[in-house]
């Protein structure tokens, strides 16, 4: 299978840009490929369709909407009443099982998405320029997630620690939005990291 | 700006939405021949002053359709649910 290549691969500079502190950048911008990611969706008895291929991974059930569930190196995020995504290497196990069944549609979408990782004391206030959403701990606690629009383009957003963003977008947008992000984080300070 | 009240991700603006129409217009029989019935069906609508069921897409959320009562005088929302639910 050939390797996923970075969509960031031609704009990525690392090094660090925008405005500058004593404290040094309030940004860490970076991105990495996702080693798995299937998505697996349904219709009516979803929940109980879906059960069987999350036991695989550890999962007791599709979880809820807002907060993603964590079972060794999956993480589980429910979409929709009827669609989960699930990210980690292990994630392509569930591909056999699920696509068995014909009550549900599996999509292997490692290939379509990139990780970019919004991390540092400002992280939060970057995050409330980007997306009309309350990123503040308390409204958006470590573990939770959200849908929304990023420069019009739909994204997944994952806390992942107080000041530490994951952000799951779609390959083709993913240099527009890396130069958006960038503009905004510029008043902040950022570093931008090597490849992963 | 619209705060929607999806039924899936919580409150959210109006950005993440797409307006889908009228809720209130329901589709005539297949194998109904009056031509008006077709015409009022595709082409018709009313434009009421107050409230309003219609249909949103939240297009960057969950990509649910939903229903959702709005008041076209001053904007206020109502109920929301899951188009696919039972009203």
């Amino acid at each position: 299978m050939p390797d996923i290549q970075s969509p960031l691969a031609a704009v990525r500079t690392p090094g660090r840009f925008g405005a500058s502190f004593d404290a040094g950048p309030g940004i860490t911008l970076s991105d990495a490929p996702l080693s798995g990611l299937v998505q697996i969706a349904g219709w009516d008895g979803f929940e109980t369709a879906v059960k069987p291929a999350l036991k695989t991974l550890g999962f007791s059930d599709a979880g809820d909407f807002c907060c993603s569930r964590q079972s060794g190196d999956a993480t589980l995020f429910r979409t929709a009443p009827d669609r989960v995504l699930i990210t980690g290497a292990s994630a392509g196990d569930v591909l056999e099982i699920a696509g068995a069944n014909a009550e549900l549609a599996v999509l292997d979408l490692s290939h379509a998405r990139l990780q970019i990782n919004v991390e540092g004391r400002n992280a939060e206030g970057l995050m409330a320029q980007l997306a009309p959403i309350d990123f503040r701990l308390n409204a958006m606690p470590i573990g939770s997630f959200v849908q929304t629009g990023i420069h019009h383009i739909g994204v997944l957003i994952h806390r992942t620690s107080a000041t530490r963003f994951e952000l799951m977008v779609p390959v083709t947008f993913a240099r527009g939005l890396w130069q958006f992000i960038g503009l905004n984080a510029a008043p902040f300070g950022y570093d931008v990291l090597e490849a992963a | 700006m619209l705060r929607i009240n999806c039924p899936v991700c919580g409150t959210r603006d109006e950005t993440e939405f797409t307006y889908g129409g009228d809720a209130t217009v329901v589709r005539p029989a297949m194998d109904e021949t009056r031509a008006q019935l077709w015409l009022d069906y595709v082409f018709n609508r009313d434009n009421p002053r107050g409230p309003h069921t219609e249909y949103w897409h939240h297009v960057q959320g969950c990509r649910q359709w939903l229903v959702m009562e709005r008041n076209t005088l001053t904007h206020e929302v109502g109920e929301c649910h899951l188009a696919k639910e039972a009203c």
